[in-house]
């Protein structure tokens, strides 16, 4: 019967065909459950980056989380970063990026052209919060109307730098989480970063009694412990950013607080990356 | 068919080279009522400054597109433009910024406005950050050159317009 069954050339064909469709069933189910070549950790990876882990060979040894690789696989990218990947950027889409004269600088040089930007130089959460106006795609705006204006996904702040000098700290700390209380209930559903102010060139910091990296420091610990009562998200952009001290690479730049286009760019490639 | 093709891309290319290259001036030594014709590109200018002038900071070259938005240009009636900023240390910046013929009477005055504007807006953001470079800032070299208006912002704006004034008569 079955001899006769298979002789039957279009019955060979068609078991071919839904034994291969079984198969690829199985494949994707597989695939979901942690079964396959993808380990459940790294699924959790977009793909976007799973692809960039798996092509550019990031270690992943025994004891790495999905953070660690995150981490390594973006200082990879910031090292060298692909100036013609058209999608380097992709995970800045729809976000808007608060900050001071080191963001406008990200704004300039960085290559991200599909974010907004509201910065400017000396800015500070307390000029932001009276409603400081600065110059956002040909518009004279405040941050107040231009959350009102658009709706972001993601907003970063990477403001604290300009307030090293202010002596009360809690009225800088308090005034920070005003602003982002402001954000999270004129942008519901856009995740906010606290972004770490990263530090200055050993020189500046040896040198200036308010721009250095122990104040800065300082700093960084009060915005992560309020971004942790305000719930949101901290980022530390100073890995590709600094030398083997901790402290901003001479190279990168000129006065010791601003960075060049070069890192610039490293600082934009990094930021896209941990916060997909 | 072919032929089509090339002629095409041959008018187009003639087109393309002509950005900055056509206007009169006074500082080029042409006869007068004799509109002198300056025969350079906004980046070969900006390039030219940026290597010859001396600058304390980096200066790096931004997207035109932003700086339109920010000096508050038409960009679309800008025929050819290059900026160079500083990364935010100093107030340091160069700008040329070329228009066709036809849009000059309008377009020129626009850009030494929108030059003017800006050196105001850096004025009034280096005054509490950093006030040693209002000193820059108060002596902003701006000139016509043709169809173009460039904008140094430097320590020294006799150097810079020595340096211009070389190029575009070499």
């Amino acid at each position: 019967m079955l001899d006769v069954f298979f002789e039957n050339r279009f019955n060979a064909r068609y078991i071919m065909l839904i034994l291969l469709v079984v198969i690829l069933l199985f494949a994707v189910i597989a695939r979901y459950h942690g079964m396959g070549v993808v380990n459940q950790q790294e699924e959790q990876l977009p793909d976007f980056v799973m692809n960039k882990v798996l092509e550019e060979g990031v270690t992943k040894g025994a004891g790495t989380g999905i953070d660690s690789m995150i981490l390594k696989w973006a200082l990879a990218a910031a090292e060298h970063p692909d100036e013609s990947d058209a999608h380097r950027f992709d995970s800045f889409e729809g976000a808007l990026f608060v900050g001071d004269s080191r963001t406008e600088g990200m704004k300039f040089y960085s290559g991200v052209d599909n974010a907004d930007f509201f910065s400017g130089k000396s800015m500070n959460v307390s000029k932001v919060l009276k409603g400081e106006t600065v110059n956002v795609g040909g518009q004279e705006l405040s941050l107040q109307d231009l959350l009102k204006k658009k709706t972001y996904n993601k907003v970063y702040i990477s403001l604290g730098l300009n307030e090293l000098g202010w002596t009360s700290k809690d009225s800088f700390v308090e005034s920070y989480g005003t602003l982002i209380d402001q954000v999270k209930e004129a942008q519901p559903d856009a995740e906010v970063f606290v972004q770490l102010l990263f530090p200055v060139s050993s020189k500046k910091s040896a040198s200036d009694k308010v721009f250095n990296n122990a104040n800065i420091k300082a700093c960084n610990d009060r915005l992560t412990k309020l971004a942790e009562d305000k719930d949101v998200k901290v980022l530390d952009p100073s890995p590709p950013l600094v030398d083997t001290t901790g402290a901003l690479k001479m190279e990168a730049t000129s006065d010791g607080v601003h960075i060049n286009s070069d890192y610039c760019v490293k600082w934009a490639f990094y930021l896209a990356r941990i916060s997909m | 068919m072919k032929k089509l093709i090339v002629g095409i891309v041959i008018v187009m290319m003639i087109f393309g080279m002509t950005a900055c290259s056509d206007g009169g001036g006074e500082e080029g030594g042409g006869t007068e009522g004799t509109p002198v014709t300056y025969d350079f590109t906004a980046s070969e200018l900006a390039g030219y400054i940026s290597e010859n002038v001396t600058f304390n900071d980096f200066m790096e070259e931004v997207d035109p597109q932003t700086v339109y938005e920010l000096y508050g240009i038409d960009g679309s009636k800008v025929s050819d433009s290059c900026t160079y900023f500083s990364t935010g240390a100093t107030a340091e910046e160069i700008s040329v910024m070329c228009v066709d013929p036809e849009n000059a009477d309008s377009m020129l005055g626009e850009i030494n406005r929108a030059f003017n504007k800006r050196i105001e807006d850096q004025i009034e953001s280096f005054t509490d950050y950093v006030p040693a470079e209002l000193d820059k800032l108060s002596k902003p070299l701006i000139m016509e050159i043709g169809n173009s208006v460039v904008m140094v912002v430097c320590d020294d704006p006799d150097q810079a317009k020595s340096a211009i004034l070389e190029y575009i008569n070499q």
